[in-house]
């Protein structure tokens, strides 16, 4: 049907009324005419219903009908009250308002995120109100990049950040405290309530110290506190300012992927650090003898590449013969680091307790940091193809930490944790509200303290000669994890100090850095000095 | 306890006194001036209108003429639907007509407020509502005291009527967005709420029906055999559609019929263990219907999803609190399809949880009219048929905003006289034009 078109000129006079310097008081006044006229119409309307004549009684079924239509209308009002009044009680649609709705009158972006803060009350995190609305701010820049993340309205959330939103915000309603927040919130539509603040179990001056000692590499620093799980430092190198989050960082194009965080989510092969778990695992098993490590190496097959202790090499290259170790025990082989002990240890202790010691360990499921399974600070499980008894070369290889398997440096962290605290594993937390969690049980009490003094004699006799220190006694394991042809290995170090009452473990990488003993061990040296400086480990 | 006692107390003396001065005051029975009613609810209509263009003037868009057509139309037709009326010598029901002047006029400033949201709005929308209420006055006028039962021999056609065009949708119907649709958007199978109430309205007051009393364990054989084989068909064409919402509308509308032709409640009873049966099989054969389903009893599972829509509307119903943002001062901007399924969802941001109410307040008056209008009907035929159109009316709104506000699953179905939308708009004059048509009779 052609239509001619309707006139449609401006309205200046219109235009003019609004741009009037009165106007905004005038609408307001008109918004509130329009919800007293419409219900003023709204009693008219039902006095003349109630006028027109009364309909006869004829029987109960009209009733129970309108009945049933009234208690709707009343559902879809109960129901939209709670959305559009109480919705901040849902913990769930605030953290979607939060993050996806862009009205910035909407009083959900009026709930400002408490403080994140460290286990002594300062400041990791917190809300500035700017002009341009709420802003988070990292005092320590880059220092915690990682393990706290960021809350950004562009980029999203991250670390505890994101983990610890909703206690951040106060979305729910559990004590007299929140329900005065709501009170509160709701009154108040312009100002900003702040939620509270979540105390972590970080450590500024240790954060501080480790991630100054991985200046300039890449790598990842893991203290945890043996006892409880308190996760002291966790750095992770290189890093990123999240008060300057540029769109060049997420480009995926950033030299070193910065954005990502290698304690938990670097897929490392462990190298040495992991005979700690096989050693677990063998004196699970019973194993107390000794065993002979041949000069020439070992292995299954002779197709397979022969496995062979590190002192063949050095002396290959300087040209000597090298007679071997000989029979040496455990503690000898854990010392001196075996591969050709470890290899027939592992294949002797079998694929099945293997496995069973990575699961008591905690490595072969994800697992969540912080309490809440759908935010993103968790710890994903180790890369490891299946070990099987018909396969002995892949047992001998994974053994000595090498092959198919990768893990991240939380996961070094909680087998020497567990060794540390008597054979039991104890899931690591960041949230100090949160309950000491335990998992499984790698060994037995004796066995770990057998393997304690073991690592102890490792640091003391051993390739971890390094770590020995006036003020305090360390017991720990260096790796060294090959990473391919011509480049540098991953340099490891692993332990637990003091080491005849540990209270801390750690896990200590450094990429590239060669033996474990020059690149790792310093690290964890002055670490732990700086803990006993501090006053926090007493020899 | 005591102390309020006591305060209540010593009120008394003077809270009596003004009660009993107010109660010798004669009290008015004679009905109000309509003339003011009229008055008021055009005044309401227009300062909504000014509440939009003013927001829409703060965020610097410039007010065109195209702003207010649709208003000065609605203000044009309404004046002389009252007009016509009054020269036809009308005699119904002064409520109802009030009601649906005062929601086709929120409904006419509620989708300006949306224009430049919806694109392909054109003059040609502009003359829906005006068209809508010729529609209206033709009802009336065509069907006014006791014409209606000039309706009641059509049943056998209108139910064919309404199987054919289920069927000839199907044929050459376009599909769009999961759900079939004539050439210009129309949507042809809004009529089939209209002939499925004058159909069953007329078979169930057939003079040799045998419905009253019979529950639903002795019901007549030969007539429901006939119903469950038309209803089977719908079920089945709809369901090719790939349209539960309309088909469980028609469900339910029927129900109601059901109920009133045979005054037993028992067939409401049976007909939930039905609908169970009915949503448990949708759930399981068809995903369409399963996602809205799973999407509505978790939005969060899915939040940027299946959830997305309903969030959004909600988010923006909390956005705008209690009492709102002022019409037009929202910023639905972001919600998929507002101006159809979710106009209830923008609607709420701009006038918040109190004009909400009001709204709802508004539509259950109005159904209520409608509930009493046809009580007073006489014959069964009217009788039937004003229950099928009130039901039809309130069971669109309710499912419209149950969907919105997460008790119900998404159907899209529009929300009568708010919802943009041509066939919708009409047949839902239709709808109020019978209505008036009743209430004119009635008295």
């Amino acid at each position: 049907m052609p239509m001619p078109d309707l006139p449609n000129p401006s309205l200046d006079a219109l235009e003019l009324l609004f741009a009037h310097p009165l106007w905004p008081r005038a609408g307001m006044v008109l918004r509130l005419l329009f919800h007293a006229g419409f219900a003023w119409l709204m009693f008219r309307f039902g006095r003349q219903i109630r006028r027109e004549a009364k309909p006869p009684a004829n029987g109960y079924w009209p009733n129970a009908l309108t009945l049933i239509g009234g208690v709707f209308f009343g559902v879809l009002a109960l129901r939209q009250a709670d959305w559009q009044l109480m919705g901040q009680r849902n913990e769930k649609f605030l953290a979607f308002m939060q993050r996806y709705d862009r009205r910035e009158f909407n009083p959900a972006h009026r709930f400002r995120a408490g403080r994140i803060t460290d286990r002594k009350g300062r400041t990791l995190a917190g809300s500035r109100v700017t002009e341009g609305g709420i802003r988070r701010v990292y005092p320590y820049g880059p220092v915690f990049s990682h393990v706290i993340g960021y809350n950004h309205p562009i980029y999203g959330m991250t670390g505890l950040e994101a983990a610890g939103r909703t206690r951040l915000m106060r979305g729910s309603l559990r004590t007299r405290g929140d329900l005065a927040h709501l009170g509160a919130a709701l009154l108040d539509r312009e100002g900003h309530t702040e939620g509270p603040a979540l105390t972590s179990t970080l450590d500024v001056d240790l954060q501080l110290t480790a991630h100054t000692l991985l200046e300039g590499r890449r790598g990842s620093v893991v203290l945890m506190d043996v006892r409880t799980g308190d996760l002291l430092a966790l750095v992770s190198r290189p890093e990123f300012d999240p008060n300057r989050l540029h769109p060049r960082l997420f480009s995926g194009q950033t030299e070193g992927s910065p954005l990502l965080n290698r304690s938990l989510a670097g897929l490392y092969p462990p190298g040495s650090v992991f005979k700690v778990l096989v050693a677990a695992a063998a004196l699970n098993g019973g194993f107390t003898g000794t065993l002979d490590t041949p000069a020439d190496g070992f292995t299954t097959a002779p197709a397979n590449p022969k496995i062979r202790d590190h002192d063949y090499y050095i002396a290959r290259q300087a040209g000597r013969e090298w007679r071997g170790h000989g029979r040496i025990g455990l503690a000898e082989a854990l010392a001196k680091s075996s591969n050709v002990f470890f290899a027939q240890l592992g294949i002797r202790t079998g694929a099945g307790a293997l496995t069973d010691a990575m699961d008591a360990a905690g490595m072969l499921s994800r697992f969540s940091i912080s309490e809440r399974p759908e935010a993103t600070l968790s710890q994903g499980p180790a890369r490891v193809t299946a070990l099987s008894d018909a396969r002995p070369y892949g047992i001998a290889q994974f053994s000595i930490g090498q092959g198919d398997l990768l893990v991240s440096p939380l996961h070094i962290a909680m087998i020497t944790a567990a060794v540390a605290r008597g054979g039991e594993t104890v899931f690591p937390r960041i949230d100090s509200a949160q309950p000491v969690r335990t998992g499984g049980r790698l060994c037995s009490e004796e066995h770990a303290a057998a393997l304690r003094w073991m690592l102890r004699r490792a640091v003391t006799e051993g390739t971890g000669r390094g770590a020995v220190m006036p003020e305090i006694s360390v017991a720990g394991k260096t790796g060294t994890a090959q990473t391919g042809a011509g480049r540098e290995s991953h340099s490891w170090f692993t332990g637990f100090a003091p080491s005849e009452d540990p209270r801390w473990a750690f896990a200590v990488i450094v990429e590239h850095g060669g033996y474990g003993s020059r690149a790792a061990v310093p690290v964890a040296r002055q670490l732990l000095q700086t803990g006993v400086a501090e006053g926090w480990l007493v020899p | 306890m005591s102390a309020a006692k006591a305060k209540g107390a010593k009120r008394k003396p003077t809270g009596g006194g003004k009660g009993a001065g107010r109660s010798a005051k004669p009290r008015t029975q004679e009905a109000p001036k309509p003339v003011f009613f009229f008055l008021g609810i055009v005044g309401l209509v227009t300062v909504a209108q000014v509440l939009v263009l003013s927001a829409r003037a703060g965020e610097g868009r410039p007010l065109m003429m195209m702003d207010i057509w649709p208003y000065l139309f609605w203000l044009v037709s309404s004046a002389a639907v009252a007009v016509a009326l009054k020269a036809a010598r009308w005699r119904g029901s002064g409520a109802l007509l009030a009601g649906i002047f005062l929601l086709s006029g929120l409904g006419v400033v509620v989708r300006s407020r949306m224009s430049g949201m919806s694109p392909g709005v054109t003059d040609m929308h502009v003359l829906i509502q005006p068209a809508g209420f010729a529609l209206l006055f033709g009802a009336w006028f065509c069907f006014r005291r006791g014409r209606v039962e000039l309706l009641r021999p059509f049943w056998g056609l209108s139910l064919l009527l309404m199987l054919g065009l289920a069927a000839g949708m199907l044929v050459l119907g376009a599909r769009y967005r999961g759900g079939l649709y004539a050439p210009g958007g129309l949507t042809p199978t809004e009529i089939l709420k209209l002939f499925a109430v004058l159909g069953l309205a007329g078979f169930f007051s057939r003079p040799n029906a045998d419905w009253e009393g019979r529950g639903v364990f002795r019901p007549p054989l030969g007539d429901t055999f006939f119903l469950l084989v038309i209803w089977g068909s719908l079920a089945g064409m709809l369901v090719l559609h790939r349209d539960f919402g309309l088909f469980l509308l028609l469900s339910a509308t029927a129900l109601v019929m059901l109920m009133c032709a045979t005054c037993r409640l028992s067939w409401g009873v049976a007909a939930l263990a039905a609908m169970a049966g009915g949503v448990w099989a949708v759930l399981r054969y068809f995903a369409h219907g399963a996602r809205r389903f799973e999407a509505f009893l978790d939005p969060f599972s899915d939040p940027t999803g299946s959830g997305w829509q309903v969030l959004q509307g909600l988010t923006g119903m909390y956005a705008g609190g209690l009492m709102g943002m002022g019409l037009g001062a929202g910023r639905p901007e972001r919600l998929p399809i507002a101006s159809s399924d979710f106009v209830y969802a923008v609607y709420a941001e701009d006038a918040g949880f109190v004009g909400s109410v009001l709204l709802l307040i508004l539509f259950a008056r109005i159904f209520r009219s409608g509930v009493r209008i046809t009580r007073r009907q006489e014959e069964d035929f009217a009788r039937l048929l004003g229950a099928g159109l009130v039901a039809s009316l309130a069971v669109q709104t309710l499912v419209n905003i149950g969907g919105v506000v997460n008790v119900l699953p998404i159907t899209g179905i529009p929300l009568p006289y708010i919802s943009q939308g041509g066939s919708s708009y009409w047949v839902t004059s239709l709808h109020f034009g019978l209505l008036l048509a009743l209430s004119d009779r009635a008295r």
